[in-house]
């Protein structure tokens, strides 16, 4: 079970400092045969030797979770992508952790 | 035993059967990785590896290839079970066994000939510039009667059909080295629909059929060979899915099409330099290629970003042109809606992108030799179509359900 927190102060590329940033789930478009790699769209390629578009029977049961940075500075409101480990449940703004007291 | 082979298959050949009810989830059968049949896991599997780099070629299928030529041959496989299961060779139904003028006639506008007559030349070249010289630098490992390019294309072709690709770290669109593809006993049995009810699974000691929805008892057990259309199950498989099945199926809007449509519209040379700019710019944006097609879906488009992107810029004021230009490379804020266009959304497009679409379909149902109507009476007068030959009947189903595409898009586009 993996949990991240909703907001997060990290660097920021096109402000070159820390500032806040909205934290969502990259929700990836089905993983349809077509978006597999970059070249989904070329023309009828050879069938031999053909790894892609077409993957054939398919296989992974879990997927590493890819969040989205937004920073929130409304001028700046640049995008980034972070990836994490594998896991089979991940939850956004889970339970928190909270600081022991000494 | 849950599972029993059976030769009701819904294509000709074998297919499995759940001998009892199944439930979503559960485990069908399990697969050893010592079973597989892979460059890796054959009896020459050393020198494969000392030679890896004299048998590097386009394709990389080349080392399965020459596995399954020596294992052929080889008088006390461990694999000869397997391979009793194999299909004829000879009775491969692939387009790539059908003669020539039959494929062109028969798959015309398909994209299926081209691909095709690719694939020949390929394998052709592979089989005598690296195949062969192997096989005759080791003669103890490859009797004479294997050393055949008939022989080869016939494996190369079981292997579009039945192989597996282990699934690579999908690391988020990038370009992996491929895979190369691998033999999957028991597998490999299980026949392919849309409406699957099947997976499989790879993990470290072993490779499982898992169930994916529940499965009663005596029906046919299927697994998914991907998102395919029909063309590319006849090209790679030697099978269609007949209309209505193949919810999978997508008609190709190639993307020169959609540069010439444009053309058509052009009055002045000032124009056409002009709608050359906005093309060398979707070249450069990488939205388009001069091999590439916009692939669209029964409900939705599959290309999204290339089309939108395409008709946009094809269809924006020049003024408005000139300032897009300039701010290329900046990432637009306005990305919420990114990776999904249902073809519902296309009759409220702007009417300049509607029309470019519209004639870009007309201009692609133009490249087929028959009309929809044509194809409509085939399959609606059930005598005549019961006389059609097989590749006939499989032929008219792949032209078929992209036209019905294709003509849904003039419908939505009027």
């Amino acid at each position: 079970m993996v949990s991240v927190s909703q907001a997060q102060r990290t660097f920021c590329k096109k402000c070159g400092k820390h500032q806040p940033h909205k934290v969502t789930q990259y929700k990836k478009v089905k993983d349809s045969v077509y978006t597999q790699g970059k070249r989904r769209c070329d023309g009828k390629q050879s069938g031999y030797g053909q790894t892609k578009p077409m993957f054939r029977k398919k296989a992974k049961t879990t997927k590493k979770v890819l969040l989205r940075l937004e920073c929130v500075e409304p001028n700046c409101r640049s995008k980034r992508m972070l990836a994490i480990k594998r896991c089979k449940h991940s939850a956004l703004g889970g339970d928190k952790k909270r600081k022991r007291t000494k | 035993m849950a599972v029993a082979v059976s030769r009701q298959g819904t294509v000709a050949g074998y297919g499995m059967v759940a001998q009892d009810t199944v439930e979503a989830g559960e485990l069908l059968f399990a697969v050893p990785r010592a079973a597989l049949l892979s460059p890796n896991t054959c009896s020459i599997s050393a020198l494969l590896e000392r030679e890896q780099s004299a048998l590097q070629s386009q394709s990389g299928w080349v080392p399965l290839l020459l596995a399954l030529l020596h294992e052929l041959q080889a008088p006390a496989s461990f694999w000869n079970p397997y391979f009793a299961l194999w299909p004829d060779l000879g009775r491969l139904q692939h387009p790539m066994f059908w003669p020539e003028d039959e494929r062109r006639r028969l798959l015309q506008g398909t994209g299926v000939p081209e691909a095709v007559e690719k694939d020949l030349v390929n394998i052709g070249s592979e089989f005598h510039s690296v195949v062969l010289p192997f096989m005759e630098a080791h003669p103890d490992l490859f009797s004479p009667r294997v050393r055949s390019l008939e022989l080869y294309q016939q494996l190369v072709a079981l292997v579009m059909a039945y192989s597996f690709q282990e699934l690579l770290e999908e690391d988020d669109d990038e370009e992996k080295e491929p895979n190369s593809p691998l033999m999957v006993p028991a597998a490999d049995i299980l026949n392919h629909i849309a409406n699957h009810n099947a997976n499989l699974e790879f993990s470290a000691e072993c490779l499982r059929m898992v169930a994916t929805q529940p499965i009663p008892k005596g029906h046919e057990i299927f697994n998914t060979y991907g998102q395919m259309a029909n063309w590319q199950l006849i090209h790679m498989y030697g099978f269609v899915e007949p209309y209505p099945g193949n919810t999978n199926d997508t008609a190709d809007i190639q993307m020169v099409t959609v540069c010439e449509a444009a053309l058509q519209g052009t009055k002045v040379e000032a124009e056409r330099l002009l709608l050359k700019e906005r093309w060398d710019f979707l070249c450069q944006l990488e939205m388009v290629g001069e091999e590439g097609a916009f692939v669209i879906g029964q409900e939705e488009v599959i290309t999204e970003e290339e089309l939108l992107t395409t008709l946009k810029v094809l269809c924006m004021p020049p003024e408005e042109f000139r300032e897009f230009k300039d701010q290329a490379g900046w990432e637009d804020a306005n990305r919420d809606e990114d990776g999904c266009l249902p073809v519902t959304d296309i009759p409220k497009f702007r009417a300049s992108w509607r029309q470019l679409l519209r004639d870009s379909v007309l201009l692609t149902l133009e490249t087929y030799a028959t009309d929809l109507q044509t194809d409509q009476d085939l399959l609606a007068n059930k005598e005549v179509h019961a006389k059609l030959s097989w590749r006939e009947q499989q032929a008219l189903q792949v032209r078929y359900g992209q036209k019905i595409i294709l003509h849904h898009l003039l419908e939505l586009t009027r």
